[in-house]
């Protein structure tokens, strides 16, 4: 007695459990998608007007993987560029932990870290953001998938540059890509899926590495990639260039006598 | 509408893949100055956490495995994802978030962890470990 059951009960229902998970397991094996994967171009627009919302915000190695795949892209575009270990940069800039971008920006800070590490350019990654458009129509998943649809999202990438050795910020630069997710299902799925993200990322690493090469003749730029993050979203302020700009000048004005 | 759903669980199914594909050996260093020995920092573990916030920095699990902090106490605020049968969570997967101040010794090593129970009224339990000692210093461990 098994289960409090007879023997024949017991074997029609362990015929049946296994029968019911071998249909289980078959019809979710057989039941598959195919995902055919696209990378959007990128629009990239540089300029000398800051739009990067500065204030408060901490420079941080946090979101690595974003770091290092616009570093590949950097150098992939920049044969001249090489790039330092983000870490080491941090921790050259911030002796005592503050992170916050304006202890980055006080006077001679900037030409300090250039100076001890050979650097000339900071690069600053801003959040992603992701902007959902339009959705059409619509795909079902029960044992399989059922329908047909599309919807559209647009990725936008912030950076901005500064010369740590003249103290000075140096462009700002805004990467978007737009893409498509559109899928359509019956019992089978077949998906096109915006690899949007890099689309953006590869604009992006693209534009940072000609702003850098057309800024300096130099044979071997060392650049650090790091990441802007704010603290606190709601205590975020909005800072301009011109008052990042105000900082630095700021700061230079508080030490000449 | 559907499509927006249906683009949220790929979005989870890539980032739990990416998730997994974190090296062990990614640590998040989150104290300044050169590196110190793990005698004399404390490490935390994020382990079931997907995400946390700690001391007001973003930390994802996709990025790093460990977070190397200073002894001391830290504001630990961290969420973890559970797949969930459809029949129960329409969306396919639930989340807890839970906010915690840490003490921490140096040389220990914290892990956040999580686990839940199945069914209709789940419930999802949040406990942070002391692997170091063996103790559970915030939460409830699931029975």
């Amino acid at each position: 007695m098994i289960w409090g059951l007879g023997k024949r009960k017991y074997l029609l229902r362990t015929r049946l459990t296994k029968t019911l998970a071998l249909m289980f397991f078959l019809t979710v094996g057989v039941s598959s998608c195919i995902m055919i994967p696209y990378e959007p171009g990128a629009e990239v627009s540089s300029s000398h007007e800051g739009h990067m919302p500065l204030g408060e915000m901490m420079v941080t190695v946090g979101p690595r993987e974003l770091l290092e795949e616009v570093s590949e892209e950097i150098v992939k575009a920049g044969a001249r560029i090489e790039i330092i270990d983000p870490i080491a940069f941090r921790d050259a800039a911030f002796l005592n932990g503050d992170w916050r971008i304006t202890r980055l920006l006080e006077k001679g800070n900037c030409r300090r870290v250039s100076r001890e590490l050979g650097i000339e350019y900071l690069v600053l990654i801003g959040e992603v953001k992701k902007i959902q458009g339009d959705e059409v129509g619509g795909i079902d998943i029960w044992i399989g998938f059922y329908g047909a649809g599309y919807s559209e999202e647009e990725i936008r990438l912030s950076a901005t540059m500064i010369d740590l050795k003249n103290e000075r910020h140096l462009f700002d630069i805004t990467s978007s890509a737009q893409g498509t997710f559109s899928g359509v299902g019956l019992f089978y799925g077949l998906f096109i899926v915006p690899m949007t993200e890099s689309g953006a990322i590869e604009g992006l690493g693209r534009e940072i590495a000609k702003t850098i090469q057309d800024s300096s003749a130099k044979e071997n730029i060392k650049i650090a990639v790091l990441a802007l993050e704010h603290l606190d979203d709601e205590n975020g302020l909005d800072v301009s260039k011109e008052q990042t700009q105000e900082v630095l000048e700021e700061s230079t004005s508080r030490d000449e006598p | 509408m559907m499509l927006a759903f249906q683009v949220s669980i790929l979005v989870l199914f890539l980032s739990l893949l990416s998730g997994c594909a974190t090296p062990e050996s990614a640590i998040y260093k989150l104290y300044p100055g050169p590196n110190k020995p793990d005698s004399g920092i404390a490490t935390l573990e994020l382990y079931n956490a997907s995400s946390a916030v700690i001391d007001g920095l973003r930390v994802s699990h996709g990025d790093y495995a460990k977070v190397h902090l200073l002894p001391g106490k830290h504001h630990v605020s961290w969420t973890s994802v559970h797949g969930v049968s459809v029949l129960i969570e329409p969306s396919g997967f639930a989340q807890k978030e839970s906010q915690n101040l840490i003490d921490m010794e140096e040389g220990h090593t914290y892990r956040l962890r999580s686990d839940r129970t199945t069914g209709p009224g789940y419930v999802i339990y949040h406990w942070i470990e002391d692997i170091t000692t063996g103790s559970v210093i915030a939460g409830a461990e699931k029975p």
